[in-house]
Order: structure tokens, then sequence, then C-alpha cells
């Protein structure tokens, strides 16, 4: 027996699955996120059908829903795998009620979670790192536009020696330099985990220690004055980002962003502002509630004068994975971060208009084997409707997936 | 204004002070290596008060304080003979100590009777073996344990123990490095081999039954709740007599326990006679399915424990407080 809890013949045992392994379920798959590793698993929906029915379960009952060889060497491989994975354990009967679930409380003490700054050698740092402050922002992503000189750098951070924040990640125009001169800048200011030299020629990444890297990265600068996420991060798997995933759209969450003309924004993508910074305080901006509640209706249709009408600065935080067409048949909108805006149909349902690069109805990426666009599987979510029809998908699966 | 007592470098009490800046409470953090000043400390007609210079820069007026949290550390008093180290007698010296030593637990008397307030630096450091007599006296179960100068005490121990033996620090576990060596006293098994290479009269030591446990229970008291969780440590080998050995590759499987309301019961009451409203409570559950209480620490860390079970436990100590 190779679970964490061995099975003793004295006392029963059941199955129980741990709480701290959150699943998602998807259309054509599920996710098993493991918070406390930092990883997950993907995992047909029959293995969490099994884990929900069988939890609390002994093995004796479980081998006993069984009524052929084939189904008992599914059930073997099953919690041979649960067990493996820690996802299960075998609980004594008089302590299965002791393990609750964990709370899918989410919460922050910060107003403002990250900060993406854009700045030029005119722009008052202090002020911002000011107001950034007032806002409890520990997180910081500066964008230097004009900084070509390591000592120019090494002036600029030391702006936040005293400052709140906790990580600095740095963005800059590929300038010819040694790596020690930047090496040294890192070790003089342990609050910058990143300095990533966008235009460079080649992709590298240096770790100069656990905590701190260079990155060269072919990316134009130029282009990425509009997009805010630009990492190298894919799908983040852990407890707070899950239970933030289930109440809020943890790309636009709590973030607010400064382009290079200094207008106050909550992601680069989206074309509205909410003033300059050089005649507007960051938590007025913040606290902006214009009255225009059918916003992301119009803005699907018409060309709309941002000067006249945008919405609240929060208006996109709560409109969460679980409320937008495709996104929430899909088994990783719990680790995602995706910067497209969401668009409301007439009926109040939400949609996006650009599609994704993964088609979760059929578990497949852009570019790889048997890719299909949703249209290409029946499938349609554009501002009037949504439709698709599973017999259909399920013919395109059975080609897809079984030999 | 919250008043906090801390250290340096103390993660939790960052977090915990993120919180109550959020919530727009006023507070101060006094960690030891920041210099207290008394202005007055005044008894008159039935009443106290109290004013206090905070690094030279912030005077401090007990009616101002509305909450206190003794983390860890101390009130570390101005002490003015410091400097005067070549002039006074060791002794003088010692003795000013003693007086500054007076006021820092005057502060923690007067904070934590007079606000509410979470921990006190007067039952910080707790005696082990009598906690554990006063736990197996509310009928809490506790690995039977014998504390020893004499190796044939030992054995006749071991004897009685159904399986091997464990011995632990009697006071703080206790880590020791230079350049050749590396010694700690955590929790560690006594083999066979390792008793017999010790002469008959040894060093005072405390041995414990070592129970089989399925897995243990940290528990996080806070006036009167339980936040707990299950750590599967008997898995990983490093990890099998103190978790605290931590495996770093795949950490233990951790998960929300509750304990039952009689186990809460117990312990209650004995948080209650060791004048406790927090602190950190590591117990075992055994292959016998018995609870085995093992220890309390007041000051212990909790942020392990608070983010794998998403308990929030720094949100509800700032709440608290508030």
């Amino acid at each position: 027996m190779r679970g964490l809890v061995s099975e003793d013949e004295s006392q029963e045992t059941v199955l129980k699955n741990i709480s701290s392994c959150f699943v998602t379920k998807g259309y054509s798959r599920s996710v098993i996120i493991d918070t406390q590793r930092a990883d997950y698993r993907i995992v047909p929906n029959s293995l969490i059908g099994f884990m929900d029915t069988m939890q609390f379960k002994s093995k004796r009952e479980i081998y006993g829903t069984t009524s052929n060889e084939d189904e008992s060497s599914t059930v073997t491989e099953y919690l041979d795998y649960l067990e493996e994975m820690e996802f299960s354990f075998w609980c004594p009967k008089i302590i299965e009620n002791n393990f609750p679930d964990v709370s899918l409380e989410w919460d922050s003490h910060s107003v403002i979670q990250n900060a993406i700054i854009s700045i030029n050698r005119t722009t008052d740092i202090l002020t911002i790192i000011s107001q950034l402050e007032r806002f409890n922002c520990f997180h910081i992503q500066l964008r230097l536009y004009d900084y070509l000189r390591v000592e120019d750098l090494d002036i600029l951070l030391k702006h936040f020696e005293f400052s709140i924040f906790t990580s600095i990640e740095l963005h800059l125009g590929y300038f010819n330099t040694a790596i020690n001169d930047i090496a040294e800048i890192l070790a003089k200011h342990p609050r910058v985990h990143v300095i990533l030299f966008l235009n460079s020629a080649e992709e590298a990444i240096y770790s100069v220690n656990e905590y701190q890297r260079i990155v060269f990265s072919s990316i134009d600068a130029d282009k990425s004055d509009s997009v805010s996420n630009i990492s190298i991060e894919q799908f983040i798997a852990n407890i707070t980002f899950y239970n933030e995933s289930l109440l809020h759209n943890v790309y636009f969450n709590r973030k607010l962003c400064l382009d290079k003309d200094g207008y106050i924004r909550n992601s680069l993508e989206l074309p509205w502002h909410y003033g300059n910074i050089s005649d507007t305080q960051m938590e007025d901006a913040v606290k902006s509630r214009e009255a225009e509640s059918h916003f992301f209706k119009k803005y699907a249709r018409a060309d709309i004068d941002f000067g006249k009408i945008k919405p609240a600065f929060n208006s996109l935080w709560d409109i969460h994975k679980q409320m937008i067409d495709v996104c929430k048949d899909c088994e990783f909108r719990n680790m995602c971060l995706d910067a497209r805006c969401p668009l409301q149909r007439e009926n109040g349902t939400w949609y996006h208009n650009t599609e994704c690069n993964y088609n979760p109805y059929i578990s497949k990426w852009h570019g790889e084997d048997g890719y299909k666009t949703l249209s290409e599987c029946s499938v349609i979510a554009n501002e009037t409707t949504y439709y698709r029809d599973d017999k259909v998908l399920e013919e395109i699966n059975k080609i897809l997936w079984q030999e | 204004m919250v008043i906090i007592v801390s250290t340096n470098d103390e993660p939790s009490t960052d977090e915990v002070l993120k919180w109550l800046k959020y919530f727009n409470v006023p507070f101060l953090r006094i960690n030891e290596t920041d210099i207290v000043s008394i202005k007055e400390i005044l008894l008159m007609d039935g009443k106290v008060d109290i004013l206090f210079e905070f690094s030279e820069t912030e005077i401090i007026s007990s009616k101002d304080i509305t909450a206190y949290w003794y983390r860890r550390g101390f009130i570390n008093i101005n002490n003015l003979y410091e400097t005067l180290r070549s002039v006074y007698s060791d002794a003088i010296l010692q003795f000013i100590n003693q007086e500054r030593f007076k006021i820092s637990e005057f502060f923690d008397y007067f904070f934590k009777t007079n606000y509410k307030s979470i921990g006190s630096m007067a039952n910080a450091d707790l005696n082990k073996i009598s906690v554990l007599f006063e736990a197996a006296k509310l009928g809490l179960k506790i690995p039977n344990t014998l504390i020893s100068q004499y190796k044939s005490s030992v054995y006749k121990f071991s004897k009685s123990a159904q399986h091997s033996l464990i011995t632990k620090s009697i006071s703080n576990s206790f880590v020791y490095r230079n350049e050749n060596e590396n010694i700690s006293h955590g929790t560690d098994l006594i083999s066979h081999q390792k008793l017999e290479r010790k002469s008959e009269v040894m060093n005072v030591g405390l041995f414990q039954n070592n129970i089989e446990k399925l897995f243990e229970i940290r528990s996080f008291f806070l006036h009167g709740k339980y936040y707990s969780m299950a750590i599967f440590s008997q898995k990983a080998e490093n990890t099998k007599t103190d978790f605290r050995n931590y495996n770093f590759e795949k950490p233990n499987r951790t998960a929300p326990y509750r304990l039952p309301q009689e186990i809460e019961n117990k312990l209650t009451e004995l948080m209650h006679l060791l004048s406790l409203n927090t602190g950190s409570i590591d117990m075992i559950y055994g292959t016998d399915n018995s609870y085995y209480f093992l220890e309390i620490n007041p000051v212990g860390q909790f942020g392990m424990l608070s983010y794998p079970c998403n308990y929030y436990l720094e949100k509800r100590i700032a709440e608290y407080l508030t």
C-alpha cells in the first residue's frame, strides 16, 4: 500500500479526497490543481466522477460496484493514481467528517494588487510611489523607455529603497551592457526580481539567484506599450489564484496601469482611460464610477467616444471565467490569466470576440495536430448567440482521440 | 492605536500589519531593536498614565492605545549605561538590566490588562514538562514521558514503550552551527546503539514513547477558536519524527482538520489554565485512533498553516485588533 495512510485491517478506512487539491471540470476533461505543490494534472472527467462517488466508501464497497474484470482494473488504476499523486488517502471511518473543505474565501489587503507603470525621465516617480503605497500595492512592473545606462537604473531604484514594494519587475529596451553590471544592480536592489530586456536579438534567461533573473526577449518594445501580459508565466496553480478566479477576472482585478503618455488605465489593452497622472490622483481614478451600466453591451456594437462614456474603473473585476461563454467550459479557467476584454450580449450573457489559442471542446491547442477552430466544430459564440452541438463534438472527439 | 511587540524579520507580523493598514487602523510596531524611553509611568489618584518615546521620534500616550498584540521579543528600554560599560562593573550593569526588564514586564502587563489583546510576554516561554503534566491532568492523552540522567532508567522505560523512543529538548529546540559541526536538538529517534554508547550518568534528557501516528495536527488557537491542520508526515522518511525537518522537494500533504469538540474543550481548559489566549498546539493522531497532546508554543509560527488551509489567520488577527 503506497497511500498516505496505510490500511489497517482492524479499522475500516474510506477513500477521502484531499481538500486542498481543487478540481476544475471542463467540457471534455478536467484539471486537478495541487495548490500545495503549485502543480496541476490533466485528468479524464471519469476520474472526477469516480472521486465524487467513491469518496467515503471503503475499498470493499468500491470494488463492490464493479461487475467485471475490466471495471475492477480501472478502479485499481484510478486508486493507484489517486494515492500516488496524494489526491486521496484512506481515512479511518471514525474521522471521515473531520476533514472540512478548504474555504473558498478570497480577500486581499491591497486595493490595487499590481501596477504596471510606464516611466520616462520626466515622470515624478516619488509621487507615483506614494500614490501606490496608499493602495497597499506591493508588486510593481516598471516599463522604462529612456533608461539606457546602468547608472540610471541604480538612481531610479534608490527611490524604492524605503518603499513598501516587495517585488519590482523592470522592463526596458535592449541596450548593450555587461551582464555583470546588471547582476550588480540586482545585488544592490534585492526587491527587483526580474530585469527584462525587450528588442533583444537573442532569447535568454539568466538566474542570478533563487529569486532574481535577467531575461532577454525579442518582443518589440513599441508594441508592448499596449499589452500588459508580457509574461513567461503559463498557468498559475495556487490557492489564492484559484479562489480569486471563482469571484473575479484575475487579469483585470485590482490592477492599475500607467501608459507611456501618463494615462491611468485598468489595463493597457483597454482603449479608455481615467485621466492623466499629471492632473488626476490614482485614488480618484480607481474610484471612478461613471453611470454607464450597459457599457459592455454598447462597446460590443458601436464606436464609442470614450471621452463621453466609459465604464467604472472596476467594471471588469467581477466578470469571472465562469460567467463567460467557452471559458466556462474550459478546464484551465481557474489557472488562466486572460487579457481579452469580455463583452456582453443584449440578454446579459458574456463572450469574447477573439478566439483563444485553446479549444476546450476538443482539448487541442492552436498549432497542434487535429486542432480545429470553434466554428469548425459547431460552436458559435458571437455577439448574438452561443450555440454548440454536442453530437457533432462527440463525433469529432471520437475521431481525434480514439484510434 | 494598536501596539505590536515583535522582532525584526518576522513575516507574520508584516502580513498582519498590511491588513491593519488596509483597515485604516493606526499601529505602532515595536521591535527588540527599537529604543523606548519612558517619559512617565504615572500612578496617581487610582489611575495609571503612560507616556513613552519611541525611537526618539514619536511620543505615545496610553490614552491613544486601543489594542495590544504580543508577537515576540520585548520592549527595549533605553539603556544609558550601555555606553559606560568600561566605567561600571558588570554587577551594576546587570542590576540596571533587571530594572529595565521589569519595566518591559509592566508594559506587557498593563497593555494586556487594559486593552483587547493577543498574546503576552509573561507566558511566551512555557515549561514543557509543566504543560504536559497539566494536559494529562485534564484528561488529554500524552505520550509516556521520562526525564532522566540515568541510562538504566531509560532502558527500563524503553521496555515499557510499545515502539521506539524519541528524545526532545526540554527547553526550546536548539541549533548550533560552526565550520565543523552542525548540532541540533529538535525531536530525534533514540536507537539502542546510540544509547549503548552513553555512560550510565548522562546529561538530563526528556524521553517519550514514539507514538505511531497517522498524521500530525498543528492547531492555531485564537481567543476560543481553533484553526487546525492535519500534516501527513508519516510517509516521508525525513519528516517521520518531526515535520520541521522539512521535505522541500515534495512538501508533506496537509489538509484542514476539525478537532472533535471534546478535545477542543479540554484544550480550551488547558489554555485557560495557562492564561493563554493564543498559541500553536502540536498533537498527533495515532494509529490507535487517539489524539496525543505534545506541546504548546505561545509564539509559534502560523503562516505555514494559514496559507495552505486558506484560513487567513493574519486577517483574523488584524480583525481582532481592530
